[in-house]
């Protein structure tokens, strides 16, 4: 589906990425995990095509469309939810029947779809960030992007996104999922990788996970010995 | 394009300081058109005809500056907020971006300036004067184009320069442009590299002055020169075609 080769980033003469490579496979959750400033939104920007590398390669379909959910949405306050899904569609060209069609259909998935005619500037952190699932699914995107997804949740609207990317993983979708959250990146994800300063520290394989694995400790284990 | 376009006019459209600028441009109004009081030169100004001129500069005056500010923060905000993020990953090409916020500026912009003028055309309708609403609104629709040429210039700079220093900028751009004839009186007046160096910063900033004259020309004898309007309108035509080339390296 994706693949990174060796990716270097520099910022201000520092190396956020460091040769860092990894392959995301159809079909599969691949979590993304590592401390502040390990790098991870950097990867997300450069798979995104939002900064330029200074060194390595992203393979993937260059008619590959990717949904993507930042961690902070902004939405346009004046606009209901409803608006919001056809701006977006109409962005990407989606024709208008099928646009009304998929923002009933996503809204419904990510549990807006009672609350679609109310203006944003009225909508918690919660449904935000559900909104910002919502609109990255327009144009069944084949690989979907959701950078810290329960940032700033309580736990009943943690528990709610968990499921609805568990729903996604269900459909067969293709997710990056960035989270601080272990315990959530644990129960939805095939596979991990852990990066700090820019580096792949641990790769591990949730796939066939008989309840052995404890990322927690994994995590803390991986990155013993490493200055953060 | 079209929907990013309309999503910045919207926008732009709920903003309180262009209902301030608004209001404060329908109180002008009414003292001009109403008020005896208006003096020029210690000269009382007291039919309605020479009051006229003075309520389209009043307005072109707020437009333009209305103009500044709607056109300031739409692209550093979108950058702010990440907007760009959601828009750049849907693979809509950057320049195209830029350009279709550039639009909804330039948009917004004209349609302030338009609802400015409205009080005025009141004014006319209500004073029954309707022989010089086709002047009055052929005055307007000339002096529109210094806001169009200002918006696409404030525009194009905010995508790569800091807030404050655009809005220095542009306040400079703008009073430089308005004082544009009497500064090449001066610059023609100077001798050596200096004055050549003068004119060509002349030649890079907008004849606002110029267009002006020509909307002062069809409200008093309907005969316009179209020239300054044409370089007016290629400035614009300039400043938000560069804004499909210029680009933050990070977004």
């Amino acid at each position: 589906m994706i693949t990174c080769n060796e990716i270097i980033k520099h910022y201000d003469g520092k190396k956020v990425l460091d040769g860092l490579s990894f392959h995301v496979k159809e079909g599969e959750v691949f979590g993304l995990l590592g401390p502040n400033g390990a790098g991870k939104t950097t990867t997300i920007k450069a798979i995104l095509g939002l900064t330029k590398l200074d060194g390595g390669e992203i393979k993937k379909n260059p008619e590959l469309h990717i949904g993507y959910s930042p961690e902070t949405p902004y939405f346009h306050p004046f606009l209901s939810a409803y608006e919001v899904m056809l701006f977006y569609a109409k962005i990407q060209k989606i024709p208008a029947q099928l646009a009304v069609q998929q923002t009933l259909e996503f809204l419904k998935v990510v549990g807006l779809e009672s609350e679609m005619n109310k203006k944003v500037k009225k909508y918690s952190k919660g449904m935000l960030q559900r909104l910002a699932v919502a609109q990255a699914l327009l144009g069944e995107p084949g690989l979907l992007i959701l950078d810290e997804p329960s940032s700033g949740l309580d736990a009943f609207g943690r528990v709610e996104m968990k499921k609805m990317i568990l729903r996604l993983k269900r459909e067969g979708r293709t997710i990056i999922l960035n989270s601080h959250i272990l315990s959530d990146v644990e129960s939805v994800a095939d596979r991990v990788m852990i990066i700090n300063k820019g580096r792949l520290v641990r790769s591990v394989n949730l796939n066939h996970d008989d309840g052995s694995i404890n990322l927690e400790n994994v995590f803390l284990e991986a990155l013993k010995g490493e200055s953060l | 394009m079209i929907p990013i376009t309309q999503i910045v006019i919207k926008e732009k459209l709920r903003n309180k300081i262009i209902y301030v600028f608004g209001l404060l441009g329908a109180i002008l109004m009414v003292l001009i058109s109403t008020g005896n009081g208006l003096s020029i030169n210690g000269i009382r100004v007291t039919d309605f005809e020479q009051r006229v001129p003075v309520a389209i500069a009043i307005n072109s005056f707020i437009g333009c500056l209305t103009a500044i500010i709607i056109s300031l923060q739409t692209i550093p905000n979108e950058i702010e907020r990440k907007t760009t993020h959601l828009i750049l990953s849907r693979r809509v090409d950057r320049g195209t971006y830029m350009f279709a916020l550039s639009m909804g500026n330039i948009s917004a912009s004209v349609m302030t300036m338009f609802a400015l003028n409205l009080s005025l055309f009141v004014f006319i309708a209500l004073l029954g004067r309707f022989d010089l609403m086709v002047s009055v609104l052929w005055s307007t629709t000339i002096m529109t184009i210094n806001v169009i040429a200002l918006s696409a210039i404030v525009s194009t700079l905010s995508i790569s320069v800091p807030l404050f220093i655009n809005a220095i900028l542009s306040i400079g751009i703008y009073f430089l442009g308005v004082f544009h004839n009497l500064l090449s009186t001066l610059t023609n007046a100077m001798e050596g590299p200096s004055g050549q160096v003068y004119g060509f910063l002349l030649m890079v900033i907008p004849n606002f002055s110029a267009v002006q004259k020509q909307a002062a020309n069809a409200l008093i004898s309907g005969i316009v020169d179209f020239y300054p309007l044409v370089v007016q309108l290629i400035f614009a035509y300039v400043a938000v075609t560069l804004s499909f080339f210029m680009f933050r390296q990070e977004v």
